[in-house]
C-alpha cells in the first residue's frame, strides 16, 4: 500500500457525486450510466489506458482483441451496450471440423465435446452432474448453497477424483479449467466452480461456440466499447491515475492520486479483487474485505495470436478450433475477420500450468513455441504466420492476471458476500462481484450497471454526516 | 509391429544446448519429472550403457544406440519380447530449432507394452521437451552472462 501525496494541492479539488476507481469495462459502464443519471462523475485509472481486462491491438494489418472477445446468448447487457455505442458483432467461424491432439493422436470431429474414446461416456456423465449439483448454487450468494461448506472445502480436482471421473474427463475439465479461470483444477474452489457454471446458464453455455459464450466477436474489437465509453466521459476522466487513498469523512469521500484529490458523495472501487488492497481505506476496510481480496487471487491466462494471408484451415474443412492436451496453446479458434479475401488468425489459449512456464519465456521462444502449437493442430503451414502477437494478463501491473479471480478451496463461503457488499459509501463493481455471467464481459458490464444504480440510491438519499449515512467505518 | 508416439516443438534455443542436456546425465533427472536419478559415462557413445531410475520403480540398464552430435541421439531399454527405445530429434529449421522425442516400442509384444507402458511416457513427452528446451535456453543465458 503507498501513502498519497502530501503535494496535494487542496484548492485544486474538485467536487463531483460519484468517483470511480478504475477504467475497465465495469467501472466505464458505472460511470457511464450514472453520467446518463445526470450524476458528475470522475474516473480514474491506474494504466495509461481505459479497458481494463480488455485490450486490443492490429497484428499483420489485423484487428485482435487481447483480452475478453467472445459474447453469447443470455449476454444481454454487453450487447446492449456494444449497440448503444455502435459496435457490431459477427460470428465466429465454425464451419467444418474441430480438431483435436489427445494422447498423442490427431482427430476431427464435429461439435464441443471432443472424441476421446471409451471415456466419453464418462465425459458426459462428469458433465451432467457438473450441471446439477451447479443448479443447486444460488447466483449471487454461493454459500446458501446446500452443501456450500463441504464443497467449499474441496477444490475441483479433488471431486473429480472423488466422482472417480475417467482420466481423459479430468483432463477435458483441465483444459476447461485453464480457460475458464486460469488456473488448475486442484486450485479452484468447487463450490465457486459450481456457482459460476450456473451463473453462465451451465457448462454447454458456457464452453460451446454455436448457442455458446464464444458465438460472437465484435466487428470492431471489445476493447471498442471501452474506447467509446471513454471518449464520452471527456475530461472527467484521468489516465496514469492510481488512487492511493479513499477517506470517508463527514459524509463525503475523499479520493487521492498521486497528483489530486476529488471529493465525492460515494465511490465505485472497479477493480479486481486482488487489487482492492493497493488502495489504502480511512477507515480501514472490515477484516473480511483485506481477507477476501488476498484469497481471491487472478487466474494466469494468456492468449497467441497468429495472423496467415489466408485461413488456409478453412480449405481442408477446418473450423480453426482446436484441443490439444500437450500445450502451451490448449485451445484454439478461428479469431479472423469476417470477409472472403481477409487474411487468417488463429488464437491460442495459454493458461494455468502451461502460462506459468510460457510468460516467462522472452518473446520469439513463446512465438515459436505458440506457432508450434498451431502446427501441431494445423499443420506445418501453421508456422508460416505473417504477424504474431500475444498477451501475458499476468505480467499487466493493474490487472495482475485474468480472466478472472480463482478463489481457492476454503475462499468463498467466508469471503464471497465481501465481493459486493457496500462498505458505507464505498461501492464495488468488476465482473467478481456480478450476479450473472461472473468472469465475462457480460458480468463486467452487468456490475457496473448494479453500481451505478446503488450510487444513484445513495445519492438520492439526503444526508449530513457518517452518523446518518451509515458512512464507511 | 511398432507402437510410437513423438512430441516436436520449435525452439530459439540453440543445437548446442539441446544437445548438451540430452548427454548430460545430471539434466535428465532435471528435465523429465518422472526420473529419479540417470547414471552414464561422459561422454556417451554407441553402445555404451547407462542405468535410469523413476520415481517408483526399478532401475533399468539402457544402451545407447544413436549419438549423432545436434543432430539426434537414442537408446534402448529391454522388455520381455519387446524394445523400448526413445529417439531423440533436432533440425534447424526457418522458424526456429525443431525439437522431437519419441517414445517407440518394436517386437512381438509391441502391441502389449505400447498401451500399458508407452501411453504414459507418451502422456509426459510434451512436459519433458518443454523442460529441455527451456533449460537450455536458461543455460545459453547463463552462458552469455559468464562471457
Amino acid at each position: 500500500m503507498t501513502a498519497p501525496s502530501r503535494a496535494v494541492d487542496e484548492s485544486a479539488a474538485a467536487d463531483v457525486d460519484v468517483v470511480v476507481i478504475g477504467a475497465g469495462l465495469s467501472g466505464l459502464t458505472a460511470a457511464h450510466r450514472l453520467r446518463q443519471f445526470g450524476a458528475r462523475v470522475a474516473v480514474f485509472e491506474a494504466a495509461s489506458r481505459v479497458g481494463g481486462r480488455v485490450a486490443s491491438a492490429r497484428v499483420g494489418g489485423v484487428h485482435v482483441d487481447l483480452g475478453g472477445t467472445f459474447v453469447g446468448p443470455g449476454q444481454d447487457r454487453i450487447v446492449a451496450l456494444a449497440d448503444e455505442v455502435g459496435v457490431s458483432r459477427f460470428p465466429t467461424y465454425t464451419a467444418g471440423q474441430n480438431v483435436i491432439r489427445w494422447r498423442g493422436q490427431h482427430r476431427r470431429y464435429r461439435g464441443t465435446v471432443p472424441p476421446v474414446g471409451a471415456s466419453l461416456l464418462d465425459v458426459g456423465r462428469v458433465q451432467l452432474t457438473l450441471d446439477r449439483l451447479a443448479r443447486s448454487v444460488p447466483c449471487g450468494d454461493p454459500a446458501s448453497a446446500p452443501q456450500a461448506a463441504q464443497w467449499d472445502a474441496e477444490s475441483l480436482g479433488s471431486w473429480l477424483r472423488r466422482s472417480h471421473a475417467s482420466a481423459a474427463a479430468r483432463d477435458l475439465i483441465a483444459i476447461a479449467g485453464r480457460t475458464t479461470w486460469g488456473c488448475e483444477p486442484d486450485e479452484i474452489s468447487f463450490l465457486h466452480a459450481l456457482h459460476y457454471i450456473h451463473q453462465a446458464g451451465g457448462l454447454s453455455a458456457m464452453l460451446d461456440t454455436a448457442g455458446g459464450a464464444q458465438e460472437e466477436h465484435f466487428v470492431e474489437g471489445s476493447h471498442e466499447i471501452a474506447v467509446r465509453l471513454a471518449a464520452g466521459l471527456g475530461d472527467a476522466l484521468r489516465l496514469d491515475s492510481p488512487v492511493r487513498r479513499v477517506e470517508a469523512e463527514g459524509g463525503e469521500v475523499r479520493v487521492s492520486t498521486d497528483r489530486e484529490t476529488v471529493r465525492a458523495r460515494t465511490v465505485i472501487v472497479a477493480v479486481p479483487p486482488s487489487l482492492r488492497t493497493r488502495i489504502e481505506f480511512s477507515p480501514a476496510l472490515p477484516p473480511v474485505q483485506t481477507q477476501m481480496s488476498q484469497r481471491w487471487p487472478a487466474g494466469v491466462l494468456s492468449k497467441a495470436y497468429a495472423v496467415y494471408d489466408r485461413p488456409f484451415w478453412r480449405d481442408h474443412d477446418l473450423s480453426g478450433q482446436g484441443v490439444s492436451d500437450t500445450g502451451p496453446a490448449f485451445i484454439t479458434f478461428d479469431a479472423g475477420p469476417a470477409g472472403p479475401d481477409a487474411p487468417g488468425v488463429l488464437l491460442g489459449f495459454i493458461g494455468g500450468v502451461y502460462a506459468r512456464e510460457w510468460d516467462d519465456l522472452p518473446l520469439a521462444e513463446r512465438r515459436a513455441r505458440a506457432l508450434s502449437s498451431f502446427a501441431d493442430l494445423f499443420g506445418p503451414r501453421a508456422l508460416d504466420a505473417t504477424g504474431y502477437i500475444d498477451q501475458r494478463w499476468g505480467a499487466e501491473p493493474w490487472v495482475a492476471g485474468g480472466p478472472t479471480a480463482a478463489p481457492g478451496p476454503g475462499a468463498v463461503v467466508p469471503y464471497a458476500s465481501a465481493l459486493a457488499t457496500p462498505v458505507g459509501r464505498v461501492l464495488w463493481a468488476g465482473t467478481e462481484t456480478a450476479s450473472r455471467w461472473t468472469g465475462f464481459m457480460d458480468g463486467a458490464v452487468r456490475a457496473g450497471e448494479r453500481a451505478a444504480l446503488q450510487a444513484r440510491a445513495l445519492l438520492s438519499d439526503p444526508w449530513t454526516d457518517d452518523e446518518q449515512t451509515g458512512a464507511l467505518r | 509391429m511398432t507402437w510410437r508416439r513423438e512430441y516436436t516443438h520449435l525452439t530459439t534455443a540453440s543445437a548446442e544446448a539441446v544437445w548438451k542436456r540430452w548427454t548430460t546425465p545430471a539434466d535428465w533427472a532435471v528435465d523429465d519429472p518422472d526420473l529419479r536419478e540417470a547414471v552414464f559415462a561422459v561422454p556417451p557413445r554407441v553402445g555404451s550403457t547407462g542405468r535410469v531410475l523413476n520415481h517408483g520403480t526399478p532401475a533399468q540398464r539402457f544402451t545407447f544406440t544413436e549419438l549423432q552430435p545436434c543432430v539426434a541421439m537414442n537408446f534402448r531399454i529391454g522388455l520381455p519380447g519387446a524394445v523400448l527405445s526413445f529417439p531423440h530429434r533436432m533440425r534447424q529449421t526457418p522458424n526456429g530449432l525443431s525439437v522431437t522425442h519419441a517414445v517407440e516400442i518394436s517386437g512381438p509384444l509391441a502391441g502389449v507394452f505400447g498401451p500399458l507402458v508407452g501411453r504414459k511416457i507418451a502422456a509426459g513427452l510434451p512436459a519433458v521437451v518443454r523442460l529441455v528446451t527451456t533449460n537450455a535456453l536458461a543455460d545459453m543465458a547463463a552462458d552469455a552472462r559468464e562471457g
